[in-house]
């Protein structure tokens, strides 16, 4: 046990700015908050660091609430007149509207470099994510300037996600611009840190504290909010004479959209939408994507948080009267019924009703369980939703750090979402040894991040001393000849390097060889945990031959916002230079897979130039393209509103689009819908086997053996050498009872579908399915293990062109 | 149509999360009678609970030999609620009428012949009490512990003191509603506690807007007092302003109320539905009902029925609401017909009715035919303490800025 003294700050101060206020804001993605530290109390005898929260007051239909959480929800009710928290976040029960729109969790889309998909657009007004940050900050800025004056406002420190890009941080920096009240140099705080720093110098003082700091000690703090869960490895260490903290970042996670409104999400998505359709007998597909994404979720998600927040509330209670039992209890949920409407034909609304909504512990605890796994850390989404374990950030971070989870000393679990008591035993069962430090207050979880941020701006601003400076967390070097690693900037150094923010120059690196070609300068970063790792590799070209041995001047700087700046030189008569620019290399990460940008462009794309007129053979064929995307990432649902799409604008037929939404309603198990669109097909496009090959498909899957084997014998007959379509008819063959005849058949197949060559995930496919039927397991095994499951695909996607297949296997694309 | 809902939410809160002061009056010792003194909100009957627990498991005491006694049948339906949670017997608690009936019984002493119930209730009492103290009986009981205790007469004391070796009262004398109430001073030198009581300070569950208003209805002269026993230690993370709405008729009064009901519900708090008597408790019920909002009749003769750990708003008069607490209190029909025949005080009543609150406040009444208290809350609302609305709301504050749309320069 060991007492933290008082303040574990300075304890000699002698520089003041002479403000009296410091402010502390948390912009979240669900509720943000201000913190208001008075530094009068500080300079007092006692020394006290005193932060209150402000309380925002926030119209609402009952009048006005004073809440020290402000939801980050920005309405526009009227064109041109908006509401900011409680009030737009009642509105969201209602629904979207053409002349409504409503903003919620739009951090997420921060500098991302591209507008935000809505379903309507918005004025320009409230056309970027920024903006909306604006208006949020507009509204906690004035809760702040009528209590506390303008002077209040003037060391302002805002907390971002540890995980947040440059191009983030700078558009956080620009809402602040916008709202009125510009930012200084260092005003930008990381989320876990600030939490960090609230717990270490107000929680964690007195008897109880459970770690020792004279020694370094490693805390994990998880920040597990409503829209991002964002993990930081710390190092803590007080110097003995000074009492000073400091505080390093060993590692951030790397950035993760999952919060509790994902868990929301998963509530309506796995239990209010089956039983709405339930109840009005409506089938899943009847309701399009754009219907249940538009309409039907955002009046689903007040219901499901509020039934979430019950069952949390009500389980909570029951664990801490039963500590220790092992047996759950039987809690259940109910909210009122709801009225969700959802547009129909011509203006018309149609209106589902929803009884007696309600969630029972055990549905919550199924539906927390992917959430919760800590050996599954992969996304496993949805078509509206994103599934992903909170250990995926944490281990991610863990690995950065290079620690094993029994190094960790401490964990702090902050952000609202961490008072699930689900994620808290989980995370209690993955760390068995670690201490859990926690806020004697529940509510501190709510606040503890402004807190921190006050903290932070009155020690940076008021007494110029941080408690926390930016440091790098690897080491960054270049990689020179045979994988030798020159180190440039040593991990641990504190930024900006070199401090003066001018560059800083390297010598002793020279060219291996004479050349005229260009020369590779790696840039790479070095743990002891993990090794070296290229960042990025810049290409230096000489504009003459350069001979072996001539210098390359490097220069480099690593800026405060973790901006690496490099550029290399030839000084020689070979004259050569590159430069590049690197952000926050340390935590690189891709936001979302390469195929997830191109829909999302795509679709923004498409979204400007849908309603024009002109180019509608682009459109269609981008149309093709994103569906297919779409298709391929098992979005089946958005697939098929896509391609809906591409048949109303072409006003023809169109095949591809037709055998698309077929495979998509087989992929969902739609077997009647696909027959009755592969029906369309084979009428579109008689010749083409693949329709008669996949209707064949969609009657076996009804049961309808007799009726397949037709439609397969066509697609036979329309392509012979086609094996997929043999094996189909190999296996209807078998179903009807007549095995040798299948046997044969399915002999034939294997023959077709040659394994000297290589094939496609379909034939692979059926392939598999052949090798499986005659008994053949070590063929069948081989294959399996090449196939990735991501790539199975059963039903052919339309390609006339590659039929009817002659020598050469079926080219998919 | 009608619903309820049956979400559990138990209003029970667990020893660990008690105030160190709330844990030290669970832990008091049992060798002297103990008098508990605390303003609404300051958590009487959760700690009540939690002492009898404590009484139960630590001291041995047996189940038969100990008494939680309340003053109504609703507030014990509502205190075995949440003795649930920490799986107190059920019998332990009783209604202190029913207890006396239940002596009078036991030891054969002639019934009663009053017609009215008050009468039988106050000649039962004082025939068992006068027969415990003038036949030297001994105590039946190892503990009692009373709540509400300002509301039960001076007899009562009396019989406590001979039929139990232990007693703890506690009480809140602001509360007091009832006119057989006794003085608590002269309570607590019948139980030899003199006035020795300890004091439950701190608002900790009660929002500070709440009591604010609350105060209006109380005379000038306690109105400092209330405050004074009230601490507000932190900053709540939410504060609602109450609010007063005025309706241009009954209908659209009771519309707006069930608007009102069912935002609550879907935020998860507990509703009380207060009004004055009966009969109105009977009209609010068949209004709000009939307009598909779910809620419960809470009555005195049924009170069982009630499920005070489920969501579904109760209806109830502020007699029944005694020692009750709610996140969420409507009092509709706030008129001067209403309240006419009240048995107390209005002022007492609405006080008594605002302080069932631990969050919000809505005050509901018709235009023209406000009772007259009503006009002492005008400083509240040029203060913004208290906000008043129209039955249709206007739209909520939107703000227009096309004047101040100035983009900044990227």
């Amino acid at each position: 046990m060991n007492a933290l003294p008082i303040v574990a700050g300075p304890r000699t101060i002698s520089k003041t700015t002479g403000a009296r206020w410091f402010c502390g804001i948390d912009l979240g993605t669900t509720n943000s908050s201000v913190a208001i530290l008075d530094s009068w109390a500080f300079h007092s005898d006692d020394r006290r660091l005193e932060i209150s929260m402000v309380p925002i007051r926030q119209s609402t239909r009952t009048g006005v609430t004073e809440s020290i959480l402000f939801p980050s929800v920005v309405a526009e009710l009227f064109p041109g007149e908006w509401i900011a928290g409680e009030g737009a976040k009642e509105a969201r029960g209602l629904g979207s509207r053409k002349d409504r729109r409503i903003f919620y969790s739009t951090k997420s889309e921060m500098g991302l470099g591209r507008e935000p998909y809505y379903p309507f657009a918005a004025s320009n007004k409230f056309d970027s994510p920024y903006k909306i940050a604006a208006k949020i900050l507009e509204s906690l800025f004035g809760a702040v300037r009528e209590k506390f004056g303008e002077d209040a406002l003037r060391n302002v420190v805002v907390t971002v996600p540890a995980s947040f890009q440059v191009a983030a941080r700078k558009d956080t920096l620009r809402a602040a611009v916008l709202a009125g009240t510009p930012l200084g140099d260092q005003s930008l705080l990381d989320e876990p840190n600030a939490a960090f720093l609230d717990y270490i110098l107000s929680t964690a003082q007195g008897e109880s504290f459970p770690l020792d700091l004279t020694a370094p000690t490693v805390v994990l703090v998880v920040d597990f909010g409503g829209g991002t869960c964002d993990v930081s490895v710390l190092r803590v260490q007080m110097e003995a004479q000074t009492g000073r903290l400091r505080l390093a970042n060993l590692a951030i996670s790397r950035y993760e959209r999952l919060g509790g409104d994902n868990i929301d999400i998963a509530i309506a998505e796995q239990i209010l939408l089956p039983e709405l359709l339930r109840q009005n007998g409506v089938a899943a597909l009847d309701l399009s994507w754009a219907d249940k994404k538009n309409y039907v979720f955002p009046q689903l998600l007040p219901v499901a948080e509020a039934l979430k927040l019950a069952i949390c509330s009500e389980y909570s209670s029951w664990l801490a009267f039963h500590p220790g039992q092992q047996a759950e209890p039987n809690i259940c949920a109910t909210q009122l019924s709801e009225s969700i409407r959802v547009p129909a034909a011509r203006d018309h609304v149609r209106t589902l009703s929803l009884r007696n909504p309600s969630l029972t512990l055990e549905q919550f605890q199924h539906v927390m369980s992917p959430f919760l796994d800590g050996d599954l850390l992969y996304a496993h989404g949805t078509e509206f939703n994103s599934i992903t374990s909170v250990f995926a950030p944490i281990r991610d971070a863990l690995d950065r750090a290079g620690p094993s989870p029994t190094d960790i000393d401490g964990i702090l679990l902050v952000g609202g979402s961490s008072l699930i008591p689900q994620i808290q035993k989980a995370v209690q069962t993955q760390f068995p040894e670690a201490h859990r430090l926690s806020f004697d207050d529940r509510d501190r979880s709510f606040s503890a991040i402004a807190r921190g941020a006050a903290l932070h701006s009155f020690f940076l601003h008021g007494l110029g001393v941080p408690l926390l400076k930016p440091i790098a967390q690897e080491t960054i070097g270049l990689l020179a000849q045979d994988n030798v690693f020159r180190a440039l900037i040593r991990a641990g150094t504190e930024l900006p390097f070199p401090p003066s923010g001018q560059f800083e120059t390297h010598h002793g690196l020279s060219v291996p060889r004479d050349l005229m070609t260009e020369l590779d300068i790696v840039i790479a970063a070095e743990t002891p945990s993990r090794g070296t790792k290229v960042l990025a590799v810049a290409h230096l070209k000489p504009e003459n031959l350069a001979r072996a041995g001539a210098e390359i001047e490097i220069r480099f700087r690593l800026d405060a916002n973790k901006v690496l700046d490099l550029q290399a030189s030839l000084r020689s008569e070979a004259n050569g230079e590159c430069a590049v620019s690197l952000e926050n290399p340390l935590s690189a990460t891709g936001h979302d897979s390469e195929r997830e940008r191109e829909i999302l462009s795509l679709e923004q794309e498409l979204a400007d130039t849908i309603t024009r007129r002109e180019s509608l053979s682009q459109k269609v064929r981008q149309i093709q393209r994103l569906s297919e995307l779409l298709f391929d990432e098992k979005k089946y649902e958005r697939a098929i509103d896509w391609a809906r799409k591409a048949l109303q604008l072409r006003r023809d037929p169109d095949p591809y689009a037709v055998n698309l939404i077929g495979n998509a309603y087989y992929e969902l198990g739609a077997y009647d819908r696909a027959e009755k669109l592969f029906r369309e097909l084979t009428a579109i496009d008689a010749g083409w086997g693949g329709g008669h090959f996949n209707l064949a498909l969609s009657l076996e899957s009804q049961g309808r053996t007799g009726e397949a084997l037709e439609a397969v014998s066509e697609a036979t007959r329309l392509a012979v050498q086609e094996g997929a379509y043999l094996a189909l008819q190999a296996r209807l063959i078998k179903t009807s009872g007549r095995a040798e005849d299948a046997t044969i058949a399915f002999r034939e197949a294997a023959r077709l579908l040659d394994l000297s060559r290589p094939l496609n995930e379909f034939h692979l496919h059926w392939r598999i399915t052949v090798a499986r039927s005659l008994n053949d397991v070590k063929t069948a095994l081989e294959l399996e293990s090449m196939r990735t499951k991501q790539n199975e695909r059963v039903g052919l996607p339309y390609d006339p062109r590659a039929l009817p297949a002659t020598e050469s296997a079926i080219a998919l694309r | 149509m009608q619903e309820t809902i049956r979400s559990q939410r138990a209003w029970m809160i667990a020893r660990e999360l008690l105030t160190e002061q709330q844990e030290r009056v669970v832990a008091l010792p049992i060798d002297q009678n103990q008098f508990i003194s605390g303003p609404s909100g300051s958590g009487k009957t959760v700690v009540l609970l939690h002492r009898a627990n404590h009484l139960l498991r630590n001291f041995k005491v047996s189940p038969r030999q100990l008494r939680v006694l309340v003053f109504t049948n609703v507030l014990r339906t509502y205190i075995q609620a949440g003795a649930d949670a920490l799986n107190l017997p059920f019998e332990t608690i009783q209604s202190f009428y029913s207890w006396v009936f239940q002596l009078a019984d036991r030891e054969g002493l002639p019934k009663s012949q009053a017609d009215r119930l008050e009468d039988k209730c106050r000649e039962t009492l004082e025939s068992v009490t006068r027969y415990f103290e003038e036949e030297y009986m001994p105590p039946v009981l190892e503990a009692v512990l009373v709540d509400e205790g300002q509301d039960l007469p001076l007899a009562a004391y009396r019989l406590l003191r001979k039929a139990s070796r232990h007693v703890t009262v506690f009480a809140d004398s602001i509360q007091k509603l009832y006119v057989e109430g006794s003085m608590m001073i002269e309570a607590g030198r019948t139980l030899d506690i003199g006035d020795r009581a300890v004091r439950l300070i701190g608002n900790l569950r009660s929002s500070i807007a709440v009591a604010r208003l609350a105060v209006e209805f109380l005379p000038p002269a306690e109105r400092d007092d209330y405050f004074h026993l009230q601490e507000w230690t932190s900053v709540p993370t939410r504060t609602r302003i109450p609010l007063l709405v005025r309706a241009s008729s009954e209908d659209e009064e009771w519309e707006r109320v069930g608007e009102i009901v069912k935002q609550e519900i879907s935020a998860n708090y507990r509703v009380g539905i207060l009004l004055p008597d009966n009969r109105a408790v009977n009209q609010a019920y068949t209004a709000l009902a009939s307009g598909g909002v779910p809620v419960e009749r809470v009555t005195a003769r049924a009170p069982s029925e009630a499920d005070f750990n489920g969501l579904t708003p109760k209806i109830l008069t502020v007699f029944s609401a005694k020692g009750l607490s709610f996140d969420t209190v409507l009092i509709p029909r706030i008129t001067r017909q209403h309240y006419a025949h009240a048995p107390t005080t209005a002022a007492q009543m609405l006080f008594v009715a605002c302080t069932r609150a631990l969050d919000w406040v809505c005050l509901n009444t018709v235009q023209g035919s406000e009772l007259r208290e009503l006009g002492q809350l005008e400083g509240l609302v040029l203060a913004g303490r208290l906000i008043e609305q129209g039955a249709s709301p206007k739209n909520i504050n939107v703000q227009n800025d096309d004047l101040l749309e100035q983009d900044a320069p990227f």
